[in-house]
């Protein structure tokens, strides 16, 4: 039987950024008021190359480089989006999305709700954000805890080219306001995407490795380093399994609480600070519908108290790496 | 009735308005908009006007008095109008509920209580969860328990470790009972697969009908993509495909959704004796789980919606999906079942419908009963402990747990 | 030059405005409004003579004392006072408030709770409309308070380097909450920062209707024209403070009596008696019947039921 994790027969493998302007690339070519809107976007096809060729396709008018005024243009994204076009907005580092709060948070996270229903604000807002490349303080966070508190958005984290691609399509496609957070040390890896037009819905989470005796929980860049973790797990005959939500807002919490069911033991992780990240949201998710399902403490690996430094080595140990993963699995399964 | 004049509402959190001046006295009539009293708070005065014409029937405060906002200070009305006493509005007034501020005494927090409804654990020693609920549902009682977990926890194991094996006498030598999944639990192929495959195909407008002779031969072609193409090939390719792979994964993708649905939808029954062998195996305490290589989801499903969450809680695992690497006939999965059950092989009987499901059990050193299905009926079953059409519910039963068992204590 | 029928719907609206917000302020004095409330009083000609002059498929955005604007761009008084009342039946099912009164039918995308909020959102209509193509515009109503927030700057810039067609309408009323114009800017006549972005702009009367009407048609004329955006500084005063609870003492007395004596009102019904035949009963008649539906519509609000929070909650639950 298929799952969507992409691993049907043999498909051409190429780059998580390549997925990506494949996303948009098709949803522009069907629907004609999607139409992009960032910094260097256009002519230089953006700074992590997602939207290369695009203004070659599309023209000036439907992909525009706007100034570096972050609030204004993600305001008129807003706009254009309230009034029947579906603009995809990028905003180069997550850690910019500082600038433009008010026109999320106040402005298109809630017009739905405050004009009683009758408006919606079908805009995906693109960026991206994680550590491991020497970017420092202000470039290199995991903020989505905060667009994770905000009701009335949705809220996308891929971790490979397939999900990548399937989401975004869906993000275009969904009515309402979606973050969608890419990590920029994913942009250059490789994995099977098929040809054909797919989507994935957002919401469903995706089990990347099936296990019996303990879940794994880890989203974005750190689904590959919980992967390695399991791999090398599974040479002390622990069987890891695997959990990549994809979508943290709307959760696909029942594929969490099943997993747990079985296995008994949870680790979350997280590259974002641990006070008050999405980990410790799901953790007391889980503890409250699958409290009698636990036979150990539930483990969270999560980035450290900290900016992030620049020093490479201080940057490594900042966040969680595959030791840790492996560390925290152990103590949940009470290995030596 | 006369109508009220009331304190209006004269800022966001004032709660009080003091009355300043009136400018009417006591049956004076008075028109609708006319001013009627001059009030203030403390920042700003305003005009009270009145909202209706008539008689002023009654001026309720005099000038001075602090009156709550939005209570009536005068009645306008008819002459003779009743008027409702006026609720207690005067004087200051604090917000209810809180007296002088927040509570000043301190109370002393209540002795924690352990949970009685639980069975107790030694004092100070914890208990996971999960193994306060295998406690509860085999009434074992913890405080019995030694735990292995850091600083004496008592996990699920422990507990586990701790349910009586059976009845007096021998002690018992069957202790696992291990049930595949496709053709065993239910007739997957030809009351699952099978119909998911002909509903794709009419999603698609397709009219092909696989049936169940049909599909008895497709069968030999393993993998659901490679059976439709091998199908196409054979019998023709519908019209106006352009892309047959794209074709192809579609359909494949339908299929398996209208799988789960069926799974989903409980249409699909359990095959006969299946739930009896289950509770019977249950009532003995002995183990109970699933080896299968079909998809995690769909298994888990299978025993969820067939069997029942109540009776799922029974089976101590599903081994089921990509858990591992070769298929059967290879042993692998039957050997990853006895050490993760921690039983040896010859403690566990493994219930299958197929000689590769078979050739594995044995290989894997454990007892093996078949339940035939119409795929499968005519294959080679030699080897086998006992080899029946279907486990059975009354009046055709073929195989109990008591008869299993004997098999087993046989040697 | 202007039809009876015209200078009396100009009247009409201005005078239903200033009818509307007195009325409500006189609701929420008896406790049935409750929360915020920015009163337009005083400022009716802006509103009235900028959404005269659009079209039914143009887009506004306005502020949080965004009242005027829905009325003058023919928003229906009875859903409009449910709506400040909190009720079901309101343009928002009693959920958005007098702040965040929105009706997409009379291209009405807002009023906004954050100053300088609506401004960037706005130039996105624009923006739609020049990738769609068409020659919609849209207003965007913002104070003199928001002038000095970085959207606004921002924004005016995106909407001249795109050429859209976005009327930007400052509402200079001088003060923004408690602060006066002059204290919070060096040059009080806001309009002069347009040129710094190549912006094309002029200042005018805000209490002359007529001259907000003229005003607004040159600048849809040159919007369409394809050489927007424009900005439009209208010189006006509030009634009142800032909102209904605050009583203004900081507003100069004479400054408050000029401009009250210069009331947009007066000068629209002045503009009607003088350029047609309308006489004080034709007047009457009209402000009658504004009186009129004004009192249906209370009467609707305050007979409409609250919205159920039952459902409420299972409205959330699927979030």
């Amino acid at each position: 039987m298929s799952t969507d994790t992409g691993t049907e027969c043999a498909e051409r493998q190429i780059m998580y950024r390549e997925a990506l302007n494949e996303a948009l690339r098709e949803e522009m070519l069907r629907d004609e008021t999607v139409f992009l809107l960032g910094g260097g976007i256009g002519k230089r096809g953006g700074s992590y190359k997602v939207t290369v060729d695009l203004l070659d396709e599309f023209g000036p008018k439907r992909v525009i480089d706007a100034p570096i005024s972050e609030a204004s243009f993600t305001g008129a994204g807003v706009g254009a989006a309230i009034t029947g076009m579906r603009p995809v907005v990028e905003i180069l580092f997550v850690d910019f999305t500082s600038l433009i709060i008010d026109q999320i948070v106040n402005q298109a996270a809630k017009y739905r709700f405050m004009s009683g229903g009758r408006g919606r604000v079908p805009m995906v807002l693109r960026t991206q954000g994680g550590s491991g490349n020497g970017l420092a303080a202000q470039h290199s966070q995991s903020l989505e805890a905060w667009y994770y508190h905000v009701p009335g958005l949705k809220l996308v984290m891929p971790s490979t080219p397939y999900d990548a691609k399937g989401l975004l399509k869906s993000a275009v496609r969904d009515d309402d306001p979606v973050i969608f957070i890419e990590h920029k040390l994913l942009y250059m890896e490789n994995g099977p995407v098929p040809e054909a037009e797919y989507t994935i819905e957002l919401g469903r989470g995706d089990i990347k490795r099936s296990g019996r005796d303990v879940t794994i929980v880890a989203w974005s860049g750190m689904v590959s380093r919980a992967l390695a973790a399991a791999e090398s797990l599974a040479c002390d005959g622990i069987q890891a399994e695997l959990i990549d939500p994809r979508t943290l807002v709307p959760l696909d919490k029942e594929l969490i609480l099943e997993s747990v069911r079985k296995t008994e033991h949870l680790v979350i992780v997280q590259e974002s600070v641990r006070r008050g990240g999405v980990a410790s949201d799901i953790a007391s998710v889980v503890q409250a519908e699958a409290f009698d399902y636990l036979d150990a403490p539930i483990e969270i690996v999560a980035g450290r108290n900290t900016p992030i430094p620049f020093n490479v080595n201080l940057e490594r140990a900042s966040v969680p790496q595959e030791p840790d993963i492996v560390e925290a699995v152990k103590k949940a399964v009470y290995a030596k | 009735m006369a109508k009220p004049i009331i304190m209006p509402q004269i800022g966001q959190d004032v709660e009080t308005g003091v009355i300043v001046e009136w400018r009417v006295k006591e049956n004076d009539y008075v028109n609708k908009g006319d001013v009627v009293a001059l009030v203030e708070s403390d920042k700003a005065t305003f005009e009270v006007e009145a909202y209706e014409s008539g008689v002023l029937l009654k001026l309720l405060y005099d000038a001075g008095t602090e009156v709550k906002v939005l209570a009536p200070i005068a009645y306008v009305g008819e002459p003779g109008e009743s008027i409702e006493e006026p609720q207690a509005a005067r004087g200051s007034l604090k917000a209810e509920g809180f007296g002088d501020g927040f509570s000043k005494v301190s109370h002393p927090r209540a002795a924690i209580e352990t949970a009685t409804h639980d069975q107790q654990s030694r004092a100070g020693v914890s208990v996971s969860p999960s193994a306060k609920r295998v406690a509860r549902e085999h009434g074992i009682d913890l405080s019995k328990i030694q735990g292995t977990g850091p600083d004496g926890r008592i996990l699920k194991q422990d507990v586990l470790a701790a349910i009586p094996v059976a009845a007096a006498g021998n002690e018992r030598k069957m202790k696992a009972l291990i049930f595949d999944c496709d053709g065993v639990l239910a007739d997957t192929e030809r009351d699952g697969h099978r119909v998911a495959f002909n509903k794709a195909f009419a999603a698609k407008g397709f009219v092909i009908d696989w049936d169940f002779e049909l599909y008895g031969k497709l069968l030999e072609v393993s993998g659901g993509k490679e059976r439709m193409r091998h199908y196409f090939d054979h019998y023709g390719w519908p019209d106006d495909v352009s892309d047959s792979d794209a074709l192809i994964k579609e359909l494949h993708k339908l299929k398996t959704d209208f799988f789960l649905q069926i799974i989903e939808s409980g249409e699909m029954p359990l095959r006969p004796g299946v739930a009896r062998l289950v509770d019977e195996t249950i009532a003995a305490n002995i183990t109970l789980a699933v080896c299968s290589t079909s998809h995690e989801r769909a298994v888990n499903l299978v025993v969820e919606k067939l069997l029942g969450p109540e009776r799922k809680a029974h089976f101590s695992a599903i081994f089921a999906g990509d858990v591992v690497s070769k298929k059967k006939p290879d042993p692998e999965i039957y050997k990853l079942a006895s050490q993760r059950l921690g039983l040896e092989p010859s403690e566990c009987v493994v219930a299958e419908d197929s000689r590769n499901g078979l050739l594995a059990a044995k290989a894997a050193g454990m007892y093996c009963i078949i339940t035939t299905n119409g795929y499968t009926e005519n294959e080679d079953f030699t080897e086998a402990d006992l080899v029946v059409s279907e486990l059975g519910d009354e009046p055709n039963i073929q195989a109990t747990l008591e008869q299993i068992e004997r098999i087993v204590e046989g040697g | 030059m202007y039809s009876r029928e015209f200078l009396e719907q100009l009247y009409r609206t201005i005078y239903t405005i200033r009818n509307f917000e007195t009325q409500c302020i006189k609701l929420y004095r008896q406790g049935l409004i409750i929360g915020y409330f920015h009163p337009y009083l005083g400022e009716e000609a802006i509103a009235t003579g900028v959404c005269t002059a659009l079209r039914k498929d143009d887009y506004i955005v306005s502020t949080h004392r965004g009242h005027g604007h829905c009325i003058a761009r023919g928003g229906q008084l009875k859903k409009m006072a449910a709506e400040v009342l909190g009720r079901e039946t309101g343009y928002c099912r009693g959920r958005g408030g007098s702040m965040h009164i929105a009706d997409p039918e009379t291209g009405n995308i807002g009023a906004n709770g954050v100053v300088g909020g609506g401004i960037p959102i706005g130039v996105g209509a624009g923006l739609g409309i020049s990738v769609r193509g068409g020659n919609q515009v849209v207003a965007i109503f913002f104070s003199d308070g928001a002038s000095n927030n970085g959207v606004f700057a921002e924004s005016l810039n995106l909407a001249a380097i795109w050429d859209l067609p976005v009327i930007f309408v400052l509402e200079n009323n001088q003060y923004a909450v408690s602060s006066p114009i002059e204290e919070m800017s060096r040059i009080p006549d806001l309009h002069k920062r347009a040129e710094g972005y190549g912006v094309e702009a002029s200042m005018i009367d805000g209490n002359d209707v007529l001259a907000v009407f003229e005003e607004t048609q040159k600048a849809v004329r040159t919007c369409c024209d394809g050489k927007g955006p424009v900005l439009i500084e209208a010189k006006t005063y509030r009634h009142g403070g800032h909102h209904v609870n605050d009583p203004g003492l900081y507003m100069p007395k004479d400054k408050l009596e000029y401009y009250k004596s210069h009331d947009p009102v007066t000068i629209a019904r002045e503009h009607l008696m003088s350029r047609s035949d309308c006489n004080e009963q034709d007047i009457a008649e009209i402000e009658n019947g504004a009186n009129q539906a004004m009192s249906e519509a209370v009467e609707f609000a305050k007979n409409s039921p609250q919205p159920s929070v039952d459902s409420f909650l299972e409205e959330v639950k699927q979030n």
